[in-house]
């Protein structure tokens, strides 16, 4: 063996050292992002991690899910023992005791449901409350504000399903930048992109799934033209709710609506034609 | 044989099974992946023989020094370390997209059928058939085996029998396949369309998009508390099996309802009726029902005599 073998080890060893070193202390405060499934759908979180963050990427990605599966549990109608499908199956439903969760969504929808006339609503005759338009949203702010708040993280990106909220600025340092997505079936129309700060967005059409919105008075599904809707407001609960609302008015209706209403919407017709109520920031 | 001729054959095929060696354990199980790795890998044994031909001495040499034994030492220690599978070699196998030929796998013998399917490698579930007195070993009816979700969406087909004509003698399995093969490819079109259209941004806003098409994320319980119900149907037809009613009985569909809260062993016996299509005039496509059964069908219910499910599932690994 060579008596410079030892010395080249030793150097090797010690590169490796500083690199390892280097990227753990640029992991510490670098943007990190991670993504799962919930909801029958996807979800992905985009953070900046800071010095005095005590959890690593693993433990928020856990209570993050955590989180989400409690909402999950309690406002998914597809499983027979969430709370709203219990909240569903009972007779008399004053006595039914809703967790603070299922109240504070409701609450939300029967304002919004107010403020639209019935374009928005969870009630559906002979099948009780279906929060599943709402509830996304409601799940994307609950998230947003675990991180603000509680983990004091300024730059983040919560997404589940197409809702995204925003704060601060990504990783080039700039606002967010989020896109209204076009199906192949319309690829001719280029999807508007919006910068969002400090605020929320949420987008409504039936691309993914035909006849799925329905219009709560008529039970019929909207005949427009309107190939998506999409609301931009602080709360991601408000704006995901707003934009099923939007979509059921249509698009000469829902624009009058959120004109009148000081709500920023964009609605894109199926030609391709974008109309926006107010300028998008 | 010639030493150079030796050594580049051991290079060439070490290259060869590497390539197919790592294919193997990060994709999901393909033959063709693993005959070329099976077979190339005894034209390795055939030219390292040729080569311990060439290099005896040498290798004789190094056998009697105590580096041969420290060696010899590890890959044991290695070995027996795999065999037993200590937690941070499962969580290294678990990076395996590969579960193996027995994942899925379809026997028949006999008049009876035995089904394999191992979704995760926690969760293992096995379908024993038995045909009933109608049931001819030697020229077997038409049969698929599928799962499906409580919303009566097809998820996996398991099993279907190969003829060709098993669009009509198969109807009712053949259109929820078609509907899943529809609505999986426009998904991936949509999947494709939004990350092409996610490259400049740093999120796509969108209506919620479809669910996924994996089967394992609908029939293995991420939370062993909860249900995960769905459903195991079979569609089974003897092509031509005339009586006085019809020129060619129907086929008949059974279903077994798992609901996963408590993993067992399920009788899936329950007929569920013979479909019956209908056109759709807004889509202008057939549509696919259940009916009842009554007594114009006859020995048709004698293809099937028993079935039962079988769940065998432990704690997933953290």
């Amino acid at each position: 063996m060579s008596r410079k073998f030892p010395v080249i080890l030793t150097l090797l060893l010690v590169s490796v050292g500083v690199f390892v070193f280097i990227i753990v202390s640029q992991q510490k405060t670098a943007y990190q992002s991670f993504h799962g499934s919930i909801f029958g759908t996807s979800y992905q979180v985009q953070y900046r991690a800071h010095e005095q963050l005590n959890f690593d990427a693993e433990a928020i990605k856990a209570e993050v899910e955590k989180n989400l599966g409690r909402i999950d549990r309690i406002a998914s109608t597809w499983k027979a023992d969430s709370e709203i499908s219990c909240y569903n199956r009972t007779l008399v439903k004053d006595e039914f005791q809703l967790s603070p969760e299922l109240r504070e969504i409701i609450k939300h929808a029967e304002e919004i449901k107010a403020r639209t006339g019935g374009a928005f609503d969870i009630h559906h005759s002979g099948k009780g409350i279906d929060v599943s338009a709402i509830a996304k949203g409601y799940a994307v702010d609950r998230i947003a504000d675990y991180l603000y708040h509680e983990l004091k993280i300024a730059d983040c990106l919560v997404e589940i399903g197409g809702e995204v909220k925003a704060r601060g600025n990504n990783a080039k340092g700039k606002l967010w930048k989020v896109a209204i997505y076009i199906p192949p079936s319309h690829s001719h129309i280029k999807g508007p992109r919006v910068t969002l700060s400090n605020t929320s967005m949420a987008t409504s059409g039936q691309y993914f799934k035909e006849g799925h919105i329905r219009n709560a008075a008529t039970g019929n599904v909207p005949e427009h033209d309107l190939l998506s809707c999409t609301v931009i407001a602080p709360s991601n609960t408000d704006a995901d709710a707003l934009a099923t609302a939007l979509y059921v008015m249509g698009g000469e209706a829902g624009l009058a609506w959120a004109n009148q209403n000081e709500v920023e919407a964009i609605f894109i017709n199926n030609d391709g034609t974008v109309i926006e109520s107010m300028e998008p920031r | 044989m010639k030493r150079n001729v030796v050594s580049l054959s051991i290079a060439v095929l070490f290259l060869s099974l590497a390539v197919t060696g790592v294919m193997g354990f990060f994709l999901p199980f393909n033959i063709l992946t693993v005959s070329v790795h099976a077979l190339l890998g005894f034209v390795f044994i055939g030219s390292i023989a040729l080569h311990l031909k060439n290099n005896f001495r040498q290798l004789k040499n190094y056998f009697t020094s105590k580096t041969a034994l420290l060696v010899i030492l590890c890959v044991a220690i290695l070995v027996a370390v795999i065999l037993i599978q200590p937690k941070p070699v499962l969580a290294i196998l678990g990076l395996s997209k590969n579960l193996g030929p027995a994942a899925d796998r379809f026997e028949l013998i006999d008049t009876k059928v035995v089904y394999n399917y191992t979704p995760a490698p926690h969760y293992k579930m096995r379908l024993d058939f038995k045909g009933g007195s109608a049931f001819d070993a030697d020229n077997p009816p038409h049969m698929a085996i599928w799962l499906e979700n409580t919303s009566r969406y097809h998820l996996k087909t398991l099993y279907h029998s190969k003829a060709s004509d098993v669009q009509n003698s198969l109807p009712y399995w053949h259109y929820k396949k078609s509907e899943y093969e529809k609505y999986k490819a426009e998904s991936e079109a949509a999947e494709k369309a939004g990350k092409k259209q996610a490259e400049d941004v740093d999120a796509l806003s969108s209506a919620t998009p479809n669910e996924s098409f994996d089967p394992a994320d609908y029939i293995v319980p991420k939370d062993p508390e909860k249900e995960t119900p769905y459903r195991l149907l079979i569609e089974i037809n003897a092509p031509r099996d005339k009586n006085e009613h019809y020129p060619d009985q129907p086929s008949l569909v059974y279903v077994v309802e798992v609901d996963n809260k408590n993993p067992r062993s399920y009788q899936v016996l329950d007929l569920v009726g013979y479909p019956e299509s209908e056109m759709d005039e807004e889509e202008g496509e057939l549509e696919w029902s259940l009916l009842y059964t009554d007594e114009t069908i006859t020995t048709a219910h004698d293809l099937f005599d028993s079935a039962l499910l079988h769940i065998e599932r432990s704690e997933p690994l953290k």
